[in-house]
């Protein structure tokens, strides 16, 4: 027995070291054996790199398990994988345009969130903001949270508003790295919006800088309406009905423009702007742009909002707004116009007729 | 005032969010390293790293840093934060008058701090005289050890501790200035002579209970003697005392020490020799403090560098297991040993630190070469490698670590010796051609004679390699073949 083990034994072991020899192995296939005589070269620019055979280690050559340890890991996963906590990737800084947030969306902690409380130095303010001032932290002025909230919400429903009523919205905001968000804004309320250098006098001496820019009239349902050709060449050139101004310190000449034209503004104040050089202040920091973007798709989205409203009620028949003046005017002339070459050209029928 | 605004101080939503926001929980920063007065003379560098950092490393997500925000006020300017691969900047001031915010990078410290920190290297209690550091540096001592790492402790325990605490409440007489001194006196010391004469009878009472205690032992009569107490001390009695306190400056240095509570000063040994001039006297004279010699931290002794307590742990390699040295550390030679220049000692930056190397004949310090030549493997310890890109780099073993009084990182390191923890390290980033494996294979020696089938060699099952190699001889590698 036991030296029937140790013939086992040993054959195996001859059976695993032995090499094969050539002439077993021609004797066993079929195919025929081509000796590999051709030696890989490494290419020539390699050679100086390359380290001599001699210095690399010997790796040991594990046999493949790669398809036992795939079907243990899926065992495995099908036991343990839901166990554990998935790490949730809360924010993005994309998704303030990718998913712009509403009036609704507007909390306290999306204002944290996004540096709306942090105002300037302590040093550089103005003391007409100290009723949205919450304190003091870092050396510079902390601006209430619920002010910037509840300035914010009053902003927004302007907009809706004056989107509901049909009028001009123009979004200004003209930093760098402000054109993203007030195109956004612009796009989402169907509104204006600059991001250049504001044109002096483009309100107040608008017949001189905007002379035939081009416009249209449209009807209740934003549908371009016709005949209006000569009243566009003529009329004068278009006011905003409300401005919104995301650095109020930079674009003084527009604001001063809107007041004096009495076109409502709304601007987001520092800690060391004028709150007086708009109409709907906003408390809130106008140097981080990750709070610009948050105040401009709040208010583009109600605008958005409010122009929805508006387009849905027209489809009722019901138009919350009037025509301008001028147009009316102009249009009566039109009517009277029609009915006097119509009584013309009655008149010259008749007088065919008669003769 | 109401019971009702004492009680509850309630807070707004927003100012409840405002409170626990990051921007708020920003530590104030540290007053920065006391100026050295040696160097308003010398030539100053304002932009070199401080001895400390002073102000909170700030750091932001990848897709944040794009677009510059870094929840400051505004965004920071892309030309300097885009540029450092590890994005880090400590914020000097939020917003200033001119309307920037005040930044710098922030690498400096942080990322010296995370190299410390791959050193495993624990912070030790300095030794007791800087002189005499071999000592310490055989059998370094933890700051952590609970013997000396007391911060609440009685009056007793303040008295037992003296020579190993860290904090004390009064100042470092030995580090401060006239002006200071001269301040210190005049505010804190004498407003306290009441309290001191107060201290002095106490301290009187109880000698002189147990001077009559003892003397009515000696006599061995049974009597009992009577408990002197600080009040029945009268003026004359306390008078007498200070005039023999005057004369006595150990003694009177030691209760006004303690009084204060000074941090330690050295007690010189000439002083300890005071006690033979007066015959009959004894004097405690305490000595041992580590913070006498260069004054006590102004941190907790380890600053927070390193929690380890110890090195005694062992590294495992992924081939050949558990090693005895730890890995050493490779650094830069900054300066090469100039005799010409007083430059005795070569200057290596090690982890963002210059170390120290050991006094003595050492391979940084070798005596034979500054007679003869220097040994052709010794050369760049001598000169400057101008080839070599980068400089010259050589391994070193980080053995001990203290933090001084001003907040400098002192580390002592030594020479691996060429050890075997050498060659492996350097195996393992393929450096100098190091091949641990393969040369052990190469020792292997083959009988020149053919094997005969017959003398198969035998498979030795029993494990080789003791604690000495941990299997990492030579004779262990060869086994089983």
């Amino acid at each position: 027995m036991i030296i029937r083990e140790l013939r086992l034994c040993q054959a195996r072991r001859a059976l695993v070291t032995a090499p094969l020899r050539q002439s077993c192995l021609r004797a066993l296939t079929t195919q025929t054996n081509v000796p590999n005589t051709q030696k890989s070269e490494i290419p020539s620019i390699f050679t100086s790199n390359a380290r001599s055979s001699s210095n690399t280690r010997k790796r040991r050559v594990d046999p493949d398990k790669m398809v036992e340890n795939y079907h243990m890991a899926t065992e495995l996963k099908k036991h343990i994988g839901k166990v554990g906590a998935t790490v949730k990737k809360v924010y993005r800084p994309a998704n303030v345009f990718l998913y712009p947030p509403g009036p609704k969306d507007v909390t306290l902690e999306l204002l944290m969130a996004s540096q709306a409380h942090m105002g300037h130095h302590t040093s550089l303010w103005n003391p007409a903001n100290a009723r949205y001032i919450f304190g003091i932290r870092q050396g510079i002025h902390i601006i209430s949270l619920e002010e910037t909230a509840a300035h914010l919400r009053r902003a927004a429903r302007v907009v809706e508003e004056i989107a509901y009523r049909g009028g001009i919205i123009l979004f200004a905001g003209t930093r760098p790295g402000h054109m993203q968000i007030v195109t956004q804004a612009a796009q989402l309320a169907g509104a204006c919006h600059l991001f250049s250098k504001w044109t002096p006098g483009s309100i107040t001496n608008g017949e001189v800088i905007l002379r035939g820019m081009p416009a249209t009239v449209v009807d209740e349902h934003d549908k371009p309406v016709e005949g209006y050709e000569k009243f566009v060449t003529e009329s004068r050139p278009l006011v905003p009905d409300l401005v919104v101004c995301l650095n109020p310190l930079e674009n003084y000449v527009l604001l001063h423009e809107c007041a004096l034209a009495n076109v409502p503004t709304i601007g987001v104040i520092d800690t060391n702007a004028e709150p007086t050089w708009v109409t709907y202040a906003i408390p809130a920091n106008d140097d981080s742009l990750r709070c610009l973007a948050v105040i401009g798709s709040v208010l583009g989205r109600a605008g958005e909002s409010g122009k929805k409203r508006r387009l849905e009620d027209a489809k009722q028949g019901t138009v919350a707004w009037e025509t301008p003046i001028e147009v009316q005017k102009f249009m009566a002339e039109e009517r009277a116009n029609a009915a006097r070459e119509a009584e013309r050209i009655a008149a010259i029928n008749k007088a065919q007729s008669a003769a | 005032m109401s019971g009702a605004t004492v009680s509850g101080a309630t807070v707004s939503p927003g100012a409840a969010l405002l409170r626990s926001s990051r921007m708020f929980s920003m530590p104030a920063p540290i007053p920065g390293p006391s100026g050295n007065f040696a160097n308003a003379t010398k030539h100053y560098n304002a932009s070199a790293t401080t001895n400390f950092p002073t102000h909170l490393s700030v750091t932001t997500p990848a897709t944040s840093r794009m677009t510059g925000d870094w929840g400051f006020k505004r965004p920071l300017p892309l030309r300097t934060t885009l540029k450092s691969t590890i994005p880090l900047i400590r914020v000097k001031q939020v917003d200033s008058i001119e309307h920037v915010t005040d930044f710098v990078s922030a690498s400096d410290h942080t990322i010296t701090l995370k190299k410390y920190q791959e050193m495993h290297l624990p912070i030790s209690v300095p030794p007791e005289d800087p002189r005499a550091s071999r000592e310490a540096t055989i059998s370094p001592k933890s700051v952590f050890e609970e013997d000396g790492d007391v911060l609440a402790f009685d009056q007793d325990q303040a008295i037992e501790l003296e020579t190993k605490r860290w904090r004390f409440k009064g100042p470092w007489l030995a580090g401060m200035t006239d002006g200071d001194f001269n301040k210190y006196l005049e505010k804190t010391v004498r407003t306290r002579r009441s309290e001191f004469r107060a201290y002095l009878k106490e301290h009187l009472a109880t000698t002189l209970t147990n001077k009559g205690q003892r003397s009515v032992l000696e006599k061995g009569t049974g009597e009992t003697s009577e408990t002197v107490t600080a009040e029945s001390i009268t003026d004359e009695q306390l008078m007498e005392e200070l005039k023999r306190l005057r004369e006595e400056r150990t003694e009177l240095y030691t209760h006004v020490s303690r009084f204060l509570d000074l941090a330690p000063v050295t007690t010189e040994l000439a002083l300890m020799g005071l006690g033979r001039m007066a015959p009959g006297q004894s004097r405690n004279v305490t000595k041992g403090s580590p913070y006498s010699y260069t004054g006590p931290p102004i941190t907790h002794p380890s600053a927070g560098i390193s929690y380890l307590r110890t090195r005694n742990f062992l590294e495992n390699h992924p081939i050949y297991g558990p090693q005895l040295n730890h890995a050493p550390v490779k650094a830069r030679v900054l300066m090469p040993r100039n005799m010409a220049v007083a430059h005795f000692f070569p200057s290596f930056g090690l982890a963002g630190f210059v170390p120290e190397t050991p006094y003595g004949d050492t391979v940084f310090n070798n005596r034979a070469s500054f007679a003869s030549k220097p040994k052709p493997g010794d050369k760049h310890l001598h000169q400057f490698d101008l080839e070599q890109r980068g400089g010259s780099k050589i391994y070193l073993e980080p053995s001990y670590a203290t933090i001084g009084p001003n907040g400098v990182i002192k580390i002592i390191a030594t020479d691996p010796h060429k050890s075997m923890a050498t060659l492996i390290a350097k195996e393992m980033i393929g450096e100098d051609g190091a091949d641990v494996y393969g040369a052990h294979k190469k020792g292997i020696k083959r009988s020149e004679v053919p094997r005969s089938p017959s003398t198969r060699p035998i498979v030795r099952t029993y494990a080789e390699g003791g604690s000495a190699t941990y299997g990492m001889g030579f004779e262990d590698l060869t086994r089983g073949t």
